[in-house]
């Protein structure tokens, strides 16, 4: 046996395998398949992610949303005055234009059912203040009535915080009736709007962009901060109370 | 045969940067028999062969963007099929931390007429080698890799590079020598 050089050996083992073949089992290009098709189908799921956060999104605020229950409590709490609200409002426009003693009766005797409700300091204040259209003799008559309608809805919430929180608003209005009642101004409406906080900015903004009665959102203010009180989007939409 | 293969292979590159699977099954059917001879040399089985194939021919169909052409397409997909062997053997040697230890044999220097021998016996004797020696040789005699490139693919010094290639040679044609004798037994017998 002579010897053979490194070199030589390598040369010859490189030669042997420069044709080897070996045919591999079917798995293998299943498997290869599978993680092609695994990564080819990336780009899907970004839609599905996209979506899922929506979804988790609004589930979140319905979640936090509807923790108070005695907000019910407002709605009918709130039932009669809303449309004392709207009257007021076309009363103010009506008074402008016309100021037509018919139109302006009509009228008092609902302004009357909140002033009287409530604290008749306030309405005694309001009336020294300004004119005499709260002692004029409609609005005294028609009193009574209204302060029994009120005590009717009251006195099963009597004990309620909320309710006590029904009454500042309301008193409130009453402040806003006798404002209006007294000067015919249009500044209590733009209080109503001033920009405080950053839920008025959203709604101030939302509100010049959608137009519609349900806002796409909403915010409101209580006792505890602020929350979000209506949802619309489109199929889905959430609201805690009348606005 | 191999130039129409070459040609075929080398046709199919814009489809296959395309992403198109039927141009990427095309390749994976001409050249996974040859690419599996390839791993096999080393992988310690099979299976282990096998296994490196299929990530080998993901990882050709998800860099197909990066081959500029330099060289063919058989030539860079082997390359790929050589890295995925580094790399397993890295990820083994980090999971296992094995210090291996092969007998050394010094072996007479004679000549082995390996004409009479078929792959399949070579392969064999080379995948008994312990994993260190067996890439190491692969790299150096049979894919041409230098020892310096060799110790930067491992993380070993070069002159460990050549000791490893050394004593796993010197295994090899121990082995071949036991082998020789059998058949000549076998033969007798």
């Amino acid at each position: 046996m002579s010897t053979m050089s490194d070199k030589e050996f390598d040369k010859q083992l490189r030669r042997k395998f420069e044709d080897f073949e070996i045919e591999p089992s079917p798995m293998v290009w299943e498997g290869i398949n599978k993680s092609l098709a695994g990564t080819q189908r990336k780009p899907f799921p970004r839609f599905l992610v996209a979506a899922a956060s929506i979804t988790a999104i609004v589930a979140i605020g319905l979640w936090f949303a509807p923790h108070k229950e005695p907000i019910k409590l407002y709605g009918s709490a709130k039932v009669p005055e809303a449309p004392v609200q709207e009257k007021i409002d076309r009363s103010l426009k009506a008074e402008s234009i016309t100021s037509s003693e018919a139109e302006i009766r009509d009228y008092k005797p609902v302004l009357a059912k909140v002033s009287v409700k409530t604290e008749e300091k306030t309405a005694k204040n309001y009336s020294e203040e300004t004119s005499a259209v709260a002692e004029d003799k409609p609005l005294v008559l028609e009193a009574p009535k209204v302060a029994q309608r009120v005590e009717l809805i009251e006195k099963p919430i009597d004990n309620s915080p909320v309710v006590s929180e029904a009454f500042f608003t309301t008193k409130t209005h009453q402040d806003l009736l006798a404002v209006h009642e007294g000067s015919v101004d249009s500044t209590t409406d733009k209080s109503k709007h001033r920009i405080k906080s950053l839920g008025d900015l959203v709604n101030f903004v939302v509100g010049r962009v959608d137009k519609r009665k349900n806002k796409i959102i909403e915010f409101s203010k209580d006792d505890e901060g602020e929350e979000i009180s209506g949802l619309n989007l489109g199929l889905l939409q959430y609201k805690t109370r009348a606005n | 045969m191999n130039l129409s293969r070459k040609l075929t292979v080398d046709d199919l590159l814009a489809e296959l940067k395309r992403n198109d699977r039927r141009s990427q099954e095309q390749l994976y059917k001409l050249l996974a028999s040859k690419m599996l001879g390839v791993c096999m040399r080393y992988a310690k089985d099979t299976f282990e062969a096998e296994d490196m194939l299929q990530s080998g021919f993901v990882k050709v169909f998800k860099k197909i963007g990066e081959f500029r052409g330099d060289g063919s397409l058989e030539g860079w997909i082997r390359r790929i099929m050589v890295n995925t062997a580094i790399e397993i053997y890295r990820k083994n040697q980090r999971m296992l931390n094995v210090v291996e230890i092969d007998e050394v044999y010094d072996a007479p220097q004679t000549t082995f007429d390996l004409n009479g021998l078929e792959a399949k016996d070579l392969l064999k004797l080379i995948q008994q080698l312990s994993a260190g020696y067996k890439l190491v040789f692969n790299l150096y005699a049979i894919e041409g890799y230098s020892h310096k490139e060799i110790g930067e693919q491992l993380g070993i010094t070069e002159g460990s590079s050549k000791s490893q290639l050394s004593r796993a040679r010197a295994i090899l044609k121990e082995k071949l020598i036991k082998m020789e004798g059998t058949k000549y037994v076998n033969h007798v017998g």
